[in-house]
């Protein structure tokens, strides 16, 4: 299996304050990876360098090979805990402009996932509860025929009947030959999906198993380990 | 990727500007018909009253065009680049550089199209025998009515001897442009830098830059005031004067862009 993502000391800082410290790790192609951590563990941080939102004070990383930036963000299909479409398009419109601006994107996928979920492609942005556009940002991400998914809590606001759909969006629409890191809390509900599990705490890598390790070593589901670590 | 962006940016914008073209070229025709009316009949209360309710609102709509061709520029680079939209902005396979630049061509042609559709409304204000009447009100100012000389002559001859003073001026204006709004991208990509009250804080740094650039222009008249000028024709001054102001637009954009671009490459803090 190839690698996709390495990072080498990655340190992030927001003033004194250290979200990454020192971080080391690789992610290989074809895994779902679970990246998990209490709140104010570095997660997000994590995801958002990926993406390249954010650039780290020291350290290496890098996506297929190369260091973030446009090349990179062609590959990497992120999806954040907000919800980013403008409020004053239609669907047609976002969807118009994923076709524009990424070369990997499946209008076909983007078609049949709309239609499963019941969204309209002249339905305006605005007029969309909060979990209908969480769902369509999902269905725009999983669309791009990506090699990483970075997905920041992806299914925390919605109704568990499109859970059980968004988690099968995931696994049946991701390409073999890419990796997904999810980022949740909710580990009870995608546990199933995982492959790999990540854990971090203050910005310092806690755990990096497979689910199997795991249950091999401790005996235990990935949410009762969570629950053990990150003990209150 | 550019023109990509550029398409975008313009379409996004243009929803904001259009109900205010619209609105400026419909009240100025409504405007007009009512100038004819009131010409055409008697005194009325009823139409005084339909007049003022009209011009208020025209005058209130040309004011929302004048300041809205840099306003809604700013407006669109802020939400798209530092609010929640930025998470979309800021992770297309796009150079940073590219996204400025898209937005602030973007800018500069709408608050072109803003001058062009006031000045259509003046001339639909205008047009007919009230034209002739400014025009003729304009060749008694300038106390030319009985020269042989007619307006347009005088400009032309005026244009020919001040071409590359109006060719600067012109060049000057286009740089101006550019360079209000680049002022204001500054701003707002340092005061996103902050954790709170970013707009604010934005305001307060563009105030702080604008006082800033009075010191340099206060520098540059007295560095004009201060050279030789003997021996040099007015003509020749005002070239050189406006040359001077024209570089000091150019170098202090180009810095306002560099740092705005490298905020928004390195230093970005979304919430």
């Amino acid at each position: 299996m190839s690698e996709i993502l390495k990072c080498t000391g990655l340190t992030k800082k927001y003033g004194s304050l250290v979200a990454l410290n020192n971080l080391d790790l690789s992610v290989n192609k074809g895994q779902i990876i679970g990246l998990l951590g209490p709140n104010g563990s570095g997660k997000t941080t994590l995801i958002k360098l990926i993406a390249g939102l954010l650039k780290q004070n020291s350290g290496e990383l890098t996506v297929n090979g190369e260091k973030i930036g446009i090349n990179t963000k062609k590959i990497v299909s992120y999806l954040p805990e907000r919800t980013y479409i403008p409020d004053w398009m239609r669907v047609i419109d976002i969807i118009k402009m994923f076709e524009n601006f990424y070369e990997d994107f499946n209008l076909e996928k983007v078609k049949t996932m709309l239609d499963n979920l019941g969204i309209k492609f002249n339905q305006r942005i605005k007029a969309m509860s909060k979990g209908t556009k969480e769902k369509l940002q999902l269905i725009l991400v999983m669309s791009r025929e990506a090699q990483l998914y970075l997905l920041d809590e992806p299914i925390a606001g919605v109704d568990p009947a499109a859970r059980d759909y968004i988690l099968r969006t995931i696994i049946t629409n991701y390409n073999p030959e890419a990796a997904v890191i999810i980022s949740t809390h909710l580990i009870q509900d995608i546990e199933t999906v995982l492959d790999d599990v990540i854990m971090i705490q203050n910005g310092n890598l806690k755990i990096h198993k497979t689910v199997d390790e795991i249950r091999e070593e401790s005996g235990k589901s990935v949410d009762e380990l969570f629950r053990e670590v990150f003990r209150c | 990727m550019l023109g990509k962006l550029f398409k975008t940016e313009f379409k996004a914008s243009g929803r904001l500007y259009l109900p205010l073209f619209i609105g400026v070229i419909f009240f100025a025709v409504v405007e007009r018909i009512m100038l004819e009316i009131m010409e055409n009949t008697d005194d009325s209360l009823v139409l005084n009253i339909v007049f003022g309710v009209i011009t208020v609102i025209f005058v209130l709509i040309i004011i929302s065009v004048c300041v809205s061709g840099q306003f809604i520029s700013i407006y669109r680079f802020y939400k798209s680049v530092f609010t929640d939209e930025g998470y979309l902005t800021n992770t297309l396979p796009v150079s940073s550089s590219s996204i400025i630049i898209s937005k602030l061509l973007v800018g500069v042609l709408y608050t072109v199209f803003s001058y062009l559709v006031l000045m259509v409304s003046g001339f639909i204000m205008v047009a007919g025998h009230l034209l002739t009447d400014a025009l003729n009100g304009l060749r008694i100012s300038f106390g030319i009515e009985n020269t042989q000389i007619s307006l347009m002559d005088f400009a032309i001859s005026s244009i020919v001897n001040l071409r590359l003073t109006l060719t600067i001026l012109a060049v000057l204006i286009i740089a101006a442009l550019f360079f209000n709004i680049l002022m204001f991208y500054v701003a707002f990509a340092i005061g996103n830098m902050a954790n709170r009250k970013k707009v604010l804080l934005s305001i307060i740094i563009y105030i702080g830059i604008v006082n800033v650039l009075s010191f340099i222009s206060a520098g540059v008249a007295v560095f004009v005031d201060w050279l030789t000028w003997d021996n040099v024709l007015m003509v020749n001054v005002i070239n050189i004067t406006l040359a001077i102001i024209l570089a000091v637009i150019v170098v202090i954009g180009l810095v306002c862009f560099f740092v705005t671009n490298k905020i928004i490459k390195s230093k970005l803090n979304l919430e």
